[in-house]
């Protein structure tokens, strides 16, 4: 019985998933090639420029200046989030107010079936969708990373006068660029918490979806409210790094736990174990020193969100009264 | 045992909507292998009636029983024994028809999947096209197909001939008379007087969320050439009266 309703949720799922894992699986390639096309010690006085839009950036800009950095910004890409984002609610919508607004769940419930079996199978089939999209889109930077190389600016020749220890660089020759393959400059393994972050994130929508689809009877209004908590949220988190004295607002916003480019970063240059929850910092302010959270210690937190929303979205559906279709 | 107890027992149904009362301490007894028509104005409570049979809604007070089963507390062991037919009956669009035929009749306890192509064959089924792209009536007749394979032991149809052909519709309503013969009790709603008074055995009318007259079909057709205006003329001096 629960394969059938496996079976049916995977017949309504694969031609949506597939069109969205071809972009998180291409996307990330083409935007590594586009990277790949520049020495990025150029855009040192263009970065430079935006220094007071620094508080807004979950990283130093300087990172910015570095491939690891900027390839951790497809994480932050309007496309690569909407693909995702895009599955997650058209997923999550569908399963109470989809049904109810097609008129399918009245046979449906008909059967055999209890209701918490039907948002199983249809959040089994949702989360292994979520979590492969995840799996693409790093495939598509571990393809990107081997398959590109970059221009990377030499050192002018140089001789060592002997006995000195002086070197003298030679003037007359001109600085030259090598093409140096991206996978000896980064290492894919850098993205895995960061993507782990963003199958969260998408995981963390769909529970919305799923929650607003429970007591909801009209699909294209539970889509609706999805996007404007999710702009809403958007907005707090911004306003939270504006200034410090709005900073209180942070907690209310799931993307303070949404930090990719951090995550880069601190794996990346301060050596932050991949999985660690939390780090209490080495530069100890008074006697328990600092408390940081860890890579996977946001990623939990999105997590824990997504199961209180699911939850309480199964206790709505299981209570609710079904009502005729219209 | 089990024989001598009503298939389905209704007893001071009430469903509350906020200040809607679509059931009224409604009460209503069918017994096990007659086929029984549900007849009513629009918003009588006959929908709300089968979805609490069905354990789609939750009774204010009063109890639903199906084959001695609770429709709410053991709405799962009572759906078992039911098969349902909504009226203009929605399945799965993306599905293919034979994809939703065996989706249907494997997930019931008691569905074969022959079966459900046989009655698809005889209802002329292109099983091959998508959901999507057919007809109301060829998916009614889809959803007909899933239905009828199940051979429950309650069998509700909400107006299941509604969107079909007099041709088409005749083989439902023999096929509706084969289940009742294989055992099934059919619950037939519907605002066909005629076609209740041509299958039904008995007949219930309701009104305002209560059923107010109960008729036992044989009573009205003693003679089948009036049978037509015999139903007619009970069911409109049924709404005169109150």
């Amino acid at each position: 019985m629960f394969r059938l309703l496996l079976k049916k949720y995977l017949i309504e799922t694969w031609l949506l998933w597939t069109s969205c894992a071809l972009v998180i699986l291409f996307f990330p390639w083409i935007r590594i090639w586009t990277v790949s096309q520049f020495e990025l010690s150029g855009f040192a006085p263009l970065i430079e420029q935006f220094k007071a839009f620094e508080k807004f950036s979950p990283v130093p800009l300087a990172q910015f200046l570095t491939y690891e950095g900027v390839i951790g910004l497809t994480f932050a890409e309007p496309i690569l989030l909407l693909s995702f984002l895009t599955f997650a609610i058209a997923r999550g919508s569908d399963v109470v107010s989809g049904e109810l607004g097609r008129g399918t769940m009245e046979m449906l419930l008909s059967q055999p079936i209890t209701r918490l079996q039907l948002l199983l199978a249809h959040g089994i089939v949702s989360l292994t969708g979520i979590v492969l999209l995840g799996g693409c889109c790093w495939i598509g930077m571990y393809a990107g990373i081997q398959t590109n190389s970059t221009p990377v600016l030499q050192p002018k020749p140089s001789v060592t006068i002997p006995g000195t220890g002086i070197t003298v660089t030679n003037p007359f020759e001109e600085a030259k660029t090598a093409q140096i393959p991206l996978s000896q400059l980064v290492s894919p393994k850098l993205y895995i918490a960061s993507t782990i972050n963003l199958v969260a994130l998408g995981i963390l929508v769909f529970s919305l979806s799923v929650f607003m689809s429970s007591w909801d009877l009209y699909r294209w209004r539970t889509i609706g409210f999805v996007i404007g908590v999710y702009i809403l949220q958007f907005l707090l988190f911004v306003l939270a790094k504006s200034t410090p004295r709005t900073r209180f607002l942070m907690p209310l916003s799931f993307f303070g736990a949404y930090q990719p480019d951090w995550m880069v970063q601190a794996i990346g240059r301060e050596g932050m174990p991949m999985f660690a929850f939390f780090r209490i910092s080495d530069q100890a302010q008074g006697f328990l020193g600092t408390f940081e959270i860890g890579p996977l210690g946001y990623t939990t937190i999105l997590l824990i969100l997504s199961f209180i929303l699911y939850s309480i979205a199964a206790i709505v559906f299981h209570r609710r009264d079904l009502p005729a279709p219209s | 045992m089990l024989d001598s107890i009503p298939i389905v027992k209704i007893d001071h149904l009430t469903k509350q909507y906020g200040n809607l009362q679509a059931l009224n301490e409604c009460s209503l007894s069918i017994d096990r292998g007659k086929i029984f028509g549900l007849l009513g104005p629009n918003g009588a409570g006959k929908t709300t009636l089968i979805r609490s049979l069905l354990g789609l809604v939750k009774p204010t007070s009063g109890s639903a029983r199906v084959d001695d089963i609770d429709c709410f507390d053991q709405s799962i062991v009572a759906r078992s024994r039911m098969a349902y037919l909504p009226a203009e009956a929605k399945l799965f669009r993306m599905m293919l028809g034979k994809q939703a035929l065996e989706f249907f009749s494997q997930i019931h306890p008691n569905g074969s999947t022959q079966r459900a192509l046989d009655i698809a064959s005889r209802l002329q089924l292109d099983l091959s096209r998508r959901v999507a792209f057919m007809s109301t009536g060829m998916r009614q007749k889809l959803a007909i197909a899933c239905i009828l394979a199940c051979r429950p032991k309650l069998m509700i149809l909400d107006e299941p001939t509604a969107a079909l052909d007099p041709t088409v519709r005749k083989v439902v309503l023999t096929l509706i008379r084969e289940s009742q013969q294989a055992g099934a009790t059919v619950l037939f709603s519907s605002h066909i007087l005629s076609e209740i008074e041509e299958v039904c055995d008995e007949a219930a009318i309701m009104n305002r969320g209560r059923v107010v007259l109960a008729i036992d079909m044989k009573t009205i057709r003693p003679n089948p050439e009036e049978a037509p205006y015999g139903l007619k003329k009970i069911y409109e001096s049924c709404f005169d009266c109150s």
